[in-house]
């Protein structure tokens, strides 16, 4: 990662990168998230599964953990969007490597 | 729930691509430059948190590589709900096609323009189903394939205002020179509220005024 080691490594916080790592972890669960919901979804249109079983699939299984995975997802954002404030007058954009 | 009557919405067409029937406002080439809405206004505050249900299909846009855009959705407390106007108001939330190669679907609260996108499955055509929702501070759309809702393309999201919002807009144009055209549509919008001025209750209208419930039976 030539920014994330530009101009010096040590300037990016372990928070930071702890961050864009969950950052990205959030974001993989809840691409789980969505094909386990297209799953029970081709067994409804297929008809292996009946509405009420389907909607009490969404009701109770995929809606509450999309929401808490869409809370966390929005929370890091932020972290990342405040982390951005804390540096972004100092960004030199004639010294990135190319 | 009853869709939308889009014949009662307001238009504005500034270049003659928009058909309007009661389900459908149909855009033909509209070029991302015209100054086209079209708008209800649904009185002071009425959008607070809410779920809609529409769809929206992308034929054609010319232009691919250029910024051609156009909105399939947007909730605002101005009448004239382009993206020149929404850009200079800074106060609304919608759901913004923008078209590279493949028909993109932006969120946006235009107040501090919070984002986040969808990048499109593949060329046009194509049909998305929205389901676009708030409560609170979490405005959220998820992207379907299919009218049922069974096959979800993504969750889009974002931290956006608690404002309350007065006029709905089922399509509004870029009011911007980008020397690109859309055919499109955008189609069933389902507010999914109760039919009625503030609601009905078996039978007897109700609103609420000041804190206090009203209720309206047989005109009196």
């Amino acid at each position: 990662m030539t920014i994330l080691n530009y101009p010096n490594p040590n300037s990016v916080s372990t928070a930071v990168k702890n961050t864009a790592l969950k950052y990205a972890y959030t974001y993989a669960v809840q691409e789980a998230l969505r094909l386990r919901h297209n799953e029970e979804g081709a067994k409804y249109r297929a008809g292996q599964i009946t509405k009420d079983e389907w909607e009490a699939f969404l009701h109770n299984w995929y809606e509450p953990r999309n929401a808490t995975v869409t809370q966390d997802l929005l929370e890091l954002r932020q972290i990342c969007k405040n982390y951005v404030s804390t540096f972004q007058s100092n960004i030199d954009l004639e010294a990135i490597p190319i | 729930m009853a869709t939308e009557d889009f014949t009662t919405y307001t238009e504005t067409d500034s270049g003659s691509d928009l058909t309007i029937t009661a389900a459908k406002v149909d855009i033909d080439t509209m070029a991302t430059e015209a100054v086209s809405h079209v708008v209800k206004d649904m009185t002071a505050g009425h959008f607070g948190d809410f779920t809609h249900l529409s769809k929206h299909v992308i034929t054609a846009f010319s232009g691919a590589t250029i910024r051609q855009t156009h909105f399939y959705w947007t909730l605002c407390n101005i009448s004239n709900p382009t993206w020149a106007a929404l850009n200079a108001a800074n106060v609304g939330l919608s759901l913004q096609c923008y078209a590279w190669t493949n028909p993109r679907v932006r969120l946006i609260d235009w107040f501090d323009n919070a984002t986040d996108e969808f990048n499109g499955v593949a060329a046009p055509p194509q049909t998305y189903y929205f389901t676009t929702s708030r409560s609170g501070t979490t405005a959220t759309c998820q992207i379907y394939s299919d009218a049922a809702r069974t096959n979800l393309l993504d969750t889009i999201t974002i931290v956006c205002q608690t404002t309350t919002y007065r006029y709905i807009s089922a399509l509004g144009s870029g009011g911007f020179t980008a020397s690109a055209t859309v055919t499109a549509s955008n189609e069933d919008f389902d507010l999914q509220e109760a039919s009625g001025w503030g609601g009905e209750r078996c039978g007897v209208a109700v609103a609420e005024v000041d804190g206090v419930t009203v209720a309206e039976v047989d005109g009196v």
